[in-house]
């Protein structure tokens, strides 16, 4: 139900310009330049990367099944465009209370999400097992960086274990008050402790009825939502946020592409020079460019989009009525280039951010 | 007897055990004297204790070639649970920069895991022959030969790769070996003296049962009514991965107070080993599942181990079975099918090898990429990726063209005449092992057919006799189902009313831990 949901809300927004494709990889949060633009233009930021083991397979088949449910329809000429029916809007409407669609924060915890509720679970573990002098255990976590955390904090909180262990149980208490009882005792039925080992993701669907998907992406929700609480007030949770804190910052941009920030940046180099000195495709800078844009709110848009031409393309947007490149470059001029687009989309992007 | 005490003392030392089990002290004195060992020992008998007990003792390092990358895994964590941590398991899963940290001090271990597809690697080769290896294991040694249950070619390169490490002393290990893959195993490491300790695989302790049954329905129906008053320690094997989930959802859903899970390898890791955990915590009674389960899990008080599906062979159901009763209690192997089974494992085998159509296809597109003049290196990894065949045909047709010299360092090598032989070569030998592997299910389904005593069948072609069984034999010789009373599992604690109470026991809090 919350992934038909999720799917549902992300065709609403693309509007029938992509296809589920696109979906797929903004779920999945892939770094690509383009989904990265289509997750800023089409205001799906909370949706990014929150579900990064979906396959294609399982999520074809939910393409399949809204299709089948009347909610999603094929664009007519090509296949793998699909538009929500009225259906799939009232079926939204009416769903608002069971879908905590605005917990997520995709792009901003897609991946410290991931590294806190990790740390969390195998802190617990080794806490609650170190208490009871068992040192002899499994982890649950089986991820080397996050392993060396909980070691290191261990070794802080050892002395003053059992005060640790209770501060930690108040703060999780208050923060799982937030939710409803089911999904309270279903975060809690994931954790391990002393001879307590947690529920599979297939076991909490058995017993919850739901499916694995959806407790996955719930379980998820509900980590975005307690790191936003314990960032705005971390006075009032402060080993959770010892838990949260120093997990790299996410810097949005690919790893290539903050090379080629830092070449443009400091070292004044050119689009040419850079793809030179990099032995990359001038193309591939370009869109190290547009990620870069995305990001930048300061960025010198007027270097490689003169003023005139910026106009013409938002007006090309605006007869248009559309943000899909190919439309809008057919209504330009010829020398326009579908770098300058891009570029104006992105800007046109953070403007509205700010 | 000096050696015997100090052995025993760091076995208690290391591994907090008491006492050797059966085999493992002979076997151990044999290594730490330099021998070749080969040793046979039923499942669940600690053969892994027999290798990784000199590790902790011998100067140099341990290299263990181990066809099973979860199991490794597996290992690892439970040894450095028990905080022996010069450990580490090499598979090709490893990220480049982890690999790399450990290759850098790869003598630093006593302990190196290592699959034998990992092996082929020239650089891990040559940095494996510069440090000193005490003792090198071959974990599953029938994978050695071509007649054992799971052939695996890679393994007939072990005899190079050991000269390729100083020769150092050699341990192979398997729980199934009949006596023509003994010496196999011997023969292809060219190590004629090596000391063979050979003990029996029966288990007096487990009384078998097969039942024929009319149909799915009929089987799911008996099942669950044993199970309904029978709550003990159980497995059920599967030979697909969606019949583990059907079944399980079924079961649970008659059996409501039963604490069921599913597990097979199309899971997570991380899922798995939630399951595994909880079983070997009593936190489930039932598990669902494929072969992928069981190896390397050494839960004590397994009591039932139910064959919904039966194996394509009698070796991999003594493996099976095996996992029941290692604390000596009397336990149960329960065989259903029906006669619609007699066509699944044969289904199976099909998918291990290509068909003659296949064959031909793969030679042809072969030498289209010979004649494209294709530059990249040809591994197994890209030819399962081109030809669209599976990993384990993958696994045969490379070795089979390696064999044959129409691969030659990753590069094909083409000349007609030449491959038209070894065509016909490999497609001989594709008929031989099918046929070989139809032999084997047949000896199954009439083991299963068998109206005399099926102890003595089972374990007629491994040894010639066994041990009188402990309790039942089996049902020819007189069981019946109704007789088997074992102890039941008995869940006295409630579970917790509430989330909130269940997070105040989970977090320990109110438990006092001082201990003194």
């Amino acid at each position: 139900m919350l992934f038909s949901g999720i799917v549902l809300k992300c065709c609403l927004h693309i509007n029938d310009e992509r296809s589920t494709a696109a979906i797929f990889h903004l779920l999945k949060g892939k770094r690509s330049i383009q989904t990265v633009q289509d997750t800023h233009i089409y205001h799906l930021d909370h949706l990014y990367g929150i579900h990064q083991q979906l396959t294609k397979q399982t999520f074809d088949r939910k393409i399949k099944e809204l299709h089948h449910q009347d909610l999603l329809i094929p664009k007519s000429s090509t296949k793998n465009i699909y538009k929500p029916t009225d259906k799939a809007k009232k079926w939204i409407e009416n769903n608002k209370g069971n879908l905590p669609m605005n917990r997520f924060q995709g792009l901003k915890y897609y991946e410290s999400g991931k590294i806190f509720y990790q740390r969390l679970l195998l802190l617990i573990q080794t806490l609650t097992n170190s208490k009871m002098h068992h040192l002899h255990f499994i982890p649950v976590i089986d991820n080397r960086s996050v392993e060396n955390w909980v070691r290191e904090a261990y070794k802080q909180i050892k002395p003053n274990e059992n005060k640790v262990l209770s501060k930690l149980h108040e703060e999780l208490h208050s923060l799982l008050v937030h939710f409803s009882d089911k999904e309270a005792s279903l975060f809690v039925n994931k954790l391990t402790g002393f001879k307590t080992y947690g529920m599979s993701i297939q076991q909490l669907a058995m017993m919850y009825k739901m499916d694995a998907i959806d407790i996955q992406l719930l379980l998820t929700s509900m980590i975005h939502y307690i790191l936003n609480v314990i960032t705005k007030e971390h006075a009032r949770y402060p080993w959770m946020a010892f838990i949260a804190n120093h997990i790299k910052d996410n810097h949005f941009m690919t790893k290539s592409a903050q090379k080629t920030y830092h070449l443009l940046n400091k070292e004044k180099f050119s689009i040419e020079q850079i793809a030179k000195r990099r032995r990359l495709k001038e193309n591939t800078i370009c869109d190290h460019i547009v990620e870069i844009a995305l990001n930048d709110n300061h960025f010198p848009i007027e270097y490689y989009v003169e003023k005139n031409t910026f106009e013409e393309i938002l007006n090309a947007i605006k007869q248009t009525n559309s943000l899909k490149l190919k439309h809008i470059k057919e209504k330009v001029n010829d020398d326009i280039s579908y770098f300058q687009i891009r570029l104006t989309l992105a800007q046109i992007k953070t403007r509205l951010n700010r | 007897m000096k050696q015997q005490n100090f052995l025993k003392a760091n076995l208690k030392k290391h591994f907090n055990y008491s006492y050797f089990r059966t085999g493992q002290k002979e076997i151990i004195l044999d290594i730490m004297k330099g021998k070749d060992v080969l040793g046979v020992l039923p499942t669940g008998s600690g053969k892994s204790l027999c290798y990784q007990l000199p590790a902790k003792l011998l100067n140099g390092t341990t290299i263990v070639v181990s066809p099973l990358i979860s199991l490794m895994i597996d290992q690892v964590k439970q040894l450095k649970a028990m905080q022996f941590k010069e450990v580490v398991a090499l598979n090709s899963f490893m990220e480049y920069e982890e690999r790399e940290q450990v290759f850098n001090k790869l003598n630093s271990y006593k302990l190196i895991y290592v699959s034998p597809e990992l092996l082929q690697n020239n650089e891990l080769l040559t940095r494996l022959s510069q440090i000193e290896v005490s003792l090198f294991v071959i974990d599953e040694a029938h994978c050695i030969s071509q007649w054992g249950h799971e052939f695996r070619p890679n393994y007939l390169k072990l005899h190079s790769i050991a000269n390729a490490l100083n020769e150092p002393p050699i341990l192979a290990l398997s729980a199934t070996a009949t006596e023509n893959v003994q010496s196999d195993i011997i023969g292809a490491l060219n190590r004629p003296n090596m000391i063979k300790h050979i003990y029996p695989m029966d288990r007096e302790n487990i009384t078998f049962c097969v039942r024929e049954v009319s149909n799915e329905k009929d089987k799911q129906k008996r099942i669950i009514h044993f199970l309904s008053n029978h709550r003990v320690p159980t497995l059920i094997y599967f030979s697909s991965r969606q019949s583990t989930e059907i079944v399980a959802k079924e079961i649970a859903r008659k059996l409501p107070q039963l604490r069921i899970a599913f597990y097979h390898g199309g899971m997570d890791q991380s899922e798995r080993i939630s399951i595994q955990q909880q079983f070997m915590n009593d936190q489930l009674d039932l598990i669902c599942c494929t072969n992928a389960f069981g190896m390397g899990i050494n839960k004590k008080n397994i009591r039932l181990v139910i064959h919904y599906h039966f194996p394509s062979q009698i070796e991999s159901y003594i493996q099976e079975i095996g996992r029941a009763g290692r604390d000596g209690n009397a336990s149960l192997s329960l065989l259903l099918f029906s006669k619609k089974d007699y066509y699944i494992p044969a289904n199976l085998i099909q998918k291990e090898l290509p068909t003659e159509a296949e064959l031909r296809e793969v030679f042809t597109q072969l030498a289209e990429i010979y004649k494209d003049g294709y530059q990249y290196p040809i591994t197994e990894q890209h030819l399962e990726h081109v030809l669209q065949i599976n990993e384990i045909q993958t696994r045969f047709l490379y070795f089979q063209f390696e064999k044959h010299g129409m691969i030659k360092n990753n590069t094909i090598i083409y000349e007609k005449g030449h491959w038209i032989q070894a065509y016909h070569k490999i497609n001989q030998l594709r008929i031989k092992r099918l046929s070989f592997k139809e032999k084997k299910i047949s000896e199954m389904i009439q083991w299963m057919q068998k109206d005399d005593c099926l102890r003595k069948h089972l374990y007629k072609s491994f040894q010639d006799t066994y041990t009188e069984p402990a309790f039942a034999c089996c049902s020819n010789c007189g069981f019946k189902l109704s007789e088997w009373k074992p102890e039941q599992t008995i869940v006295s604690k409630k579970p917790p009313a509430s989330w909130e109470e269940k997070l105040k026991e989970l977090f320990l809090i109110g438990v006092d831990n001082e201990t003194d």
